[in-house]
């Protein structure tokens, strides 16, 4: 693997995971410095793919994050996992783990859920961040290197492609 | 040599998982769950693909998988929107009214066996009433397009990708030839 566009390739990553997690965070600053236009905007954003229930979300100066405690115990998680992965030597590697090492860390989530949703246990904040963290954590693994092999895959072809309409530019020109 | 199957029928089927999940009333609430149902169009959308594959053609790749993705997204977010609007206009104040018994109903249900906390209620209520009244203008469509256009695709993809290390990474099964007499 070429080392050099494989970094470049994290780097945009992990600019745009922070870029996300910046957005969770933006929409209570916004809202409480009193753009609620942007605020709302942000809000309404995150609100596709979460509830953003008050009483189950972190807080800025009394106003709510974009998404909710889980929610966002799984995205800084991510961005956690995906800032630790160079040191773990997992993008110099050519082997691509398998996502069932993923699927393994949502299980305790997904039991916490469960028991939650059946009343048999209430979660907790600090169950949500634990798993949401365990989860979002041990997502890059599985999935960054992927990506960056389908993104090399990507660009060598469109290398190639240009190569071949070189050679054919070439050819007839010779002709 | 052969060549890749298209990707457009395993795309199409991806996106209508994602529409169906997102668009119906109800069965949207698995996106609440890290976006369950869009994961799952796109994890599906790589399955679809993997299942044209024959021994003969090169063997499929990530990069597959990440274009099925992000095109599932696309199909999904289109078909999500398409279906919301339809509903809403669909929703006469009959229906709408008979909904808001339902959902209350629920979220009530819910509520009194513990697993929603207090407030729930009336920010399930606040949502769903400004759903409504989105719903109907061309406005708040076009930000739902929008929306979804950003996020489907992305999750879609990430789908895309899990399904790829499931399903993808398989060999495809070799069918025994009958003998030839």
């Amino acid at each position: 693997m070429n080392t050099s566009i494989n970094t470049r390739i994290y780097i945009l990553i992990t600019f745009l995971v922070a870029l996300w997690c910046a957005g969770i965070l933006a929409a209570p600053v916004l809202q409480h410095a009193g753009f609620t236009g942007i605020a709302n905007s942000t809000y309404s954003f995150f609100s596709r793919i979460c509830h953003q229930n008050d009483t189950r979300s972190f807080h800025v100066e009394g106003e709510k994050f974009g998404v909710c405690v889980r929610c966002s115990a799984i995205y800084f998680g991510f961005l956690t996992g995906l800032l630790i992965l160079p040191l773990l030597g997992v993008l110099k590697r050519n082997r691509v783990p398998k996502p069932m090492l993923m699927i393994a860390f949502m299980i305790p989530m997904l039991i916490d859920v469960a028991l939650n949703d059946t009343g048999l246990h209430m979660s907790t904040t600090m169950t949500r961040v634990a798993t949401g963290i365990l989860f979002g954590g041990a997502m890059p693994w599985s999935i960054v290197p992927l990506l960056i092999e389908a993104c090399l895959q990507l660009i060598h072809k469109k290398k190639i492609q240009s190569l071949d309409s070189g050679v054919c530019t070439y050819v007839r020109k010779t002709q | 040599m052969f060549e890749k199957p298209s990707k457009l029928r395993p795309a199409l089927l991806g996106g209508i998982i994602v529409g169906a999940i997102s668009g119906i009333p109800g069965l949207n609430l698995l996106n609440c769950c890290c976006c369950a149902g869009i994961l799952l169009g796109g994890a599906m959308s790589v399955y679809f693909y993997k299942q044209e594959f024959t021994n003969e053609m090169p063997p499929m790749e990530s990069s597959d998988a990440l274009i099925l993705g992000i095109v599932a997204g696309i199909i999904g977010a289109l078909i999500t929107t398409v279906l919301s609007a339809t509903i809403s206009l669909l929703l006469g104040p009959v229906e709408t009214q008979m909904m808001r018994n339902f959902m209350e109903k629920l979220m009530q249900k819910l509520e009194n066996r513990g697993s929603l906390p207090a407030g729930t209620m009336d920010n399930m209520r606040d949502q769903f009433e400004q759903a409504i009244k989105e719903g109907g203008t061309i406005g708040g469509i076009l930000r739902s397009l929008i929306y979804a256009l950003i996020l489907y695709p992305i999750f879609s993809m990430l789908g895309g990708l899990i399904g790829f290390g499931i399903f993808g990474r398989k060999k495809p099964t070799i069918q025994q030839q009958p003998p030839v007499q």
